[in-house]
């Protein structure tokens, strides 16, 4: 399994990274949910969109890699399966199958793809946001400049699956999917705090290969990105570019 | 899931209540296997789906089925 390892920490995410799903409101306009629908979330985390999509009356199963973050969705009423997106255990089972914000940590995306085409009813739709082709391009880039000054480990510093358009509607299409619709769309995100916090919630694996001079690490690349990503009130935007995406399983 | 060694409570849709949470039955019936994609058995008593395809035993904990391949446990180790 390609899996990243991450140790998500629900009260960690709720505090630096609720952005994550506050933002998700566009792609919830093109899933256009309907009461009864029997929806998958991809990625659920800790549920918070699962559960705005109960609250619309359908019918929702979370899928999460992390338990942590399971049990937080547990505690939000949703119906939850401790999964890896690469080895989907559903078949001819939705309406629709969810993602946001969590297909790009499964790098292998040809096996994601196939499972959520298995999950689907014929017919079924798969509607996605992720992080796209350039997304946080300014951060990775400062991580591996420092990376590389240090001698230390680069690849580290962005393991994500970030596609173009292109690539990804060939991939979806190759296993069965017509794509409908796909955009890359760049989304300035305002930080709620500093980029040290979005570094340690969202790159933590990579800082670990520094031990205790962690820290050190962490305030490098935060000068290195003070001047392009932080303005003059001391407000940071992170550079993310999205790709959004709607297919659906042919009949 | 088409094959059930064991039925009971199936009225209530839940049982065996551990840590405050138990088991929705019908999340189970939608369940397969996540290997080779083929039905699974639900054994109440261990708290298991069982897939005879891939020889596995995918762990219910908490309440929460353990989907996850490499935390299956091998059926030959019996």
């Amino acid at each position: 399994m390609s899996h990243i390892r991450q140790d998500w920490s629900p009260e960690t995410y709720d505090r630096h990274a609720r952005f994550v799903t506050d933002e998700a409101r566009e792609i919830l306009n093109w899933l256009q949910p309907k009461p009864g629908e029997r929806i998958l979330d991809l990625g659920c985390g800790d549920g918070v969109i699962a559960e705005r999509l109960m609250r619309e009356g359908c019918k929702v199963v979370g899928v999460d890699i992390s338990a942590e973050m399971l049990k937080a969705a547990r505690a939000r009423g949703v119906q939850v399966i401790q999964a890896s997106g690469e080895d989907l255990p559903f078949e001819n089972e939705f309406d629709a199958v969810f993602s946001n914000a969590a297909l790009h940590w499964m790098t292998d995306a040809r096996a994601v793809a196939e499972g959520v085409l298995r999950a689907l009813r014929p017919g079924g739709r798969f509607v996605a946001e992720m992080g796209g082709h350039g997304n946080v391009a300014t951060i990775v880039t400062a991580l591996r400049a420092v990376a590389r000054r240090r001698g230390a480990n680069e690849s580290l510093a962005g393991p994500w699956f970030f596609p173009t358009p292109a690539e990804y509607a060939r991939l979806l299409r190759a296993v069965g999917f017509d794509v409908e619709r796909i955009e890359l769309v760049p989304r300035p995100t305002p930080l709620p705090g500093r980029m040290s916090d979005w570094l340690k919630v969202f790159r933590g694996a990579f800082f670990e290969q520094f031990g205790e001079d962690a820290p050190v690490v962490i305030a490098e690349v935060e000068d290195l990105l003070r001047p392009v990503l932080c303005d003059s009130e001391g407000n940071w935007t992170a550079d993310y570019v999205r790709l959004r995406v709607l297919a659906r399983k042919r009949k | 899931m088409s094959e059930r060694q064991t039925s009971p409570s199936q009225e209530t849709g839940s049982e065996q209540p551990e840590a405050g949470y138990s088991v929705d039955r019908r999340l189970l019936e939608i369940l397969v296997c996540p290997k080779t994609h083929t039905v699974l058995e639900y054994d109440a008593e261990r708290q298991e789906l069982i897939s005879r395809a891939a020889k596995l035993a995918y762990p219910i904990r908490d309440g929460i089925p353990i989907m996850l391949i490499e935390e299956a446990r091998p059926l030959d180790a019996d």
